[in-house]
């Protein structure tokens, strides 16, 4: 969070790229709510970084305004860490889909987590991989049957939110795309958290998976009285199956990376190569 | 280099270089000079030089910069709309960039083929513009990166090519050899992409035959100066970690000068 500009609508925040997603697609949903976000926080587009991987999901910074970084297969984190650490004034915002960061970008999600760089992370998880038309994901329930899976999925269905929680990352919430509303709060208070922010949104594809019927079904908003600061009453949240909750599993406030590396830049002394030389002499 | 051009550098190494002990001059710890990447703000609607950066670019033979075109559709990102061209078709091959803060004009990089602004395009035409612009680029890298130094006799009739390690060895055999009467030089490569194709092909062709000592098995700078120039190389493979000596390069300049 850094300089702000006033009078800002979340139309101001898009792009005159028309999006590429299929009619009824859930990330259009996605895109609505990240662009009220960014306006509710009135983020300048010029200080504003959207770094995507690949994917139907990973064309989203080309639909913003904003500067973006549309990467490799799996990479949208690698760039962002980076770009976060070395220009810790900028507001940096990965997103990408449930193949990109749990499946090809995995490694890259679990060293991120453990680092708390302040970020903000949203996976458009339709648990199916859309672009390469409808293969099982790590999101996919077991049994799925695609056209990779003629006989079901043997595999185990990939938990994000019980994942997150076990990395230890400072911000963790589930939203759902039909609801974009609710969604731009918790984009909103993501971008605000000052540490990794890991926002999961079931983003159904209605060409491939269509969910919109059993996510409208199963999606339950968490408690007013869940307590954020409880890791085990979030882990209970996250493991429930029949119903899918959405709000803030858990929050906390910690030193980030990115805060606490350049303090240590501030409190070393540059480095002195005639001087080290010494030694050898 | 990476900076200069925008692109990846790769620094090829081997592990003779990477593991032994030496003693370098200290004086070699100087800081290197940083250059920086090319700006749209360095280059005004005119496309004439306004900075000391872009001086900097036309001082160093750097000249094709000022033929930039006007470069700014729309500045300024506030209510821009990503009309600022991040990828302009430049004569040069390298596109002013736009660094992420206040009053930067905003722009997607992607790894699609897009147009001059950055949104995605499939088009042919397109795709051809940005194709020749790429590889104008390297055009343009090849003409300003350093150019190999050729070492030994004038009038060689027998050439060594080479890159990496081997450089020591090589000199010094060639340096015996000469002492010995047998006409030698050699040619040690610091790029091999882009290939400085002129300073290659004039030694290939100052000499009546080609040595390439290299330490891997399939002779790979050997493959690639025959696929690039149809040179029939004597190859020197060595492979089983031991580096080359002095000698054993003699060796082969003699069993070629006999031949």
């Amino acid at each position: 969070m850094t300089q702000t500009i006033i009078n800002i609508t979340p139309k101001d925040y898009k792009s005159e790229v028309k999006p590429t997603w299929c009619p009824g697609c859930g990330d259009f949903g996605v895109l609505n709510a990240a662009l009220r976000g960014l306006a509710n926080l009135k983020l300048a587009t010029d200080q504003t970084v959207v770094v995507s991987g690949i994917g139907c999901s990973s064309r989203f910074p080309h639909f913003m305004k904003t500067f973006g970084f549309h990467s490799v297969h799996g990479r949208a984190l690698p760039v962002a860490q980076g770009l976060k650490m070395s220009r810790p004034d900028l507001n940096v915002i990965a997103v990408g889909g449930d193949g990109d960061f749990f499946s090809i970008g995995a490694g890259h999600l679990i060293h991120a987590a453990l680092r708390n760089i302040d970020i903000t992370v949203i996976v458009m998880d339709n648990e199916i991989y859309g672009l390469t038309k409808g293969q099982t994901s790590p999101t996919s329930p077991h049994g799925h049957v695609t056209k990779s899976t003629p006989y079901g999925l043997l595999a185990s269905q990939f938990n994000p939110i019980a994942t997150a929680l076990s990395l230890n990352v400072s911000f963790v919430a589930r939203g759902y795309s039909a609801k974009p509303k609710d969604l731009a709060v918790l984009i909103e208070q993501g971008i605000k958290h000052k540490g990794f922010s890991f926002i999961q949104v079931l983003s159904p594809c209605p060409t491939f998976y269509n969910t919109f019927d059993a996510w409208d079904e199963a999606i339950t908003p968490i408690s007013e009285e869940h307590n954020r600061s409880n890791k085990g009453e979030a882990f209970n949240l996250a493991m429930e199956t029949e119903k899918q909750f959405t709000g803030i599993f858990y929050e906390e406030e910690r030193l980030t990376m990115d805060q606490a590396a350049h303090q240590l830049v501030q409190e070393t002394k540059e480095f002195n190569i005639e001087q080290y030389m010494q030694r050898y002499a | 280099m990476a900076e200069r051009y925008q692109m990846p550098v790769i620094l090829l190494t081997d592990q003779s270089l990477t593991a032994r002990v030496e003693s370098v001059d200290r004086h070699a710890f100087t800081k290197p000079q940083l250059q920086e990447r090319l700006r749209y703000d360095s280059v005004d609607a005119q496309g004439s030089e306004s900075n000391e950066l872009h001086a900097h670019h036309a001082h160093d033979g750097f000249k094709e910069l000022q033929d930039v075109e006007p470069i700014l559709a729309g500045a300024g990102a506030v209510g821009a709309s990503h009309e600022f061209a991040r990828y302009a078709n430049t004569s040069s091959g390298i596109s002013p960039t736009s660094i992420p803060g206040k009053g930067a004009p905003a722009y997607v990089a992607t790894g699609l083929e897009h147009d001059e602004l950055g949104h995605p395009d499939y088009e042919p035409e397109d795709h051809v513009m940005m194709m020749d612009k790429r590889f104008r680029k390297l055009r343009t890298a090849a003409k300003e990166l350093p150019q190999p130094d050729r070492y030994g006799a004038t009038d060689a009739r027998i050439g060594v090519i080479a890159w990496g390690s081997t450089e020591g060895a090589i000199q010094e055999a060639v340096d015996r050899a000469n002492t010995q009467g047998l006409k030698v030089a050699s040619l040690h490569l610091t790029v091999l992409s882009p290939l400085p194709d002129l300073a290659i092909e004039t030694f290939i062709h100052s000499v009546d035959r080609v040595i390439v000592p290299e330490c891997n098995y399939s002779g790979q700078l050997a493959n690639l100066l025959g696929a690039s120039y149809g040179l029939q190389a004597v190859r020197i493979n060595k492979f089983g970690g031991i580096p080359f000596t002095a000698g054993e390069i003699l060796d082969a300049i003699e069993e070629v000068s006999k031949s």
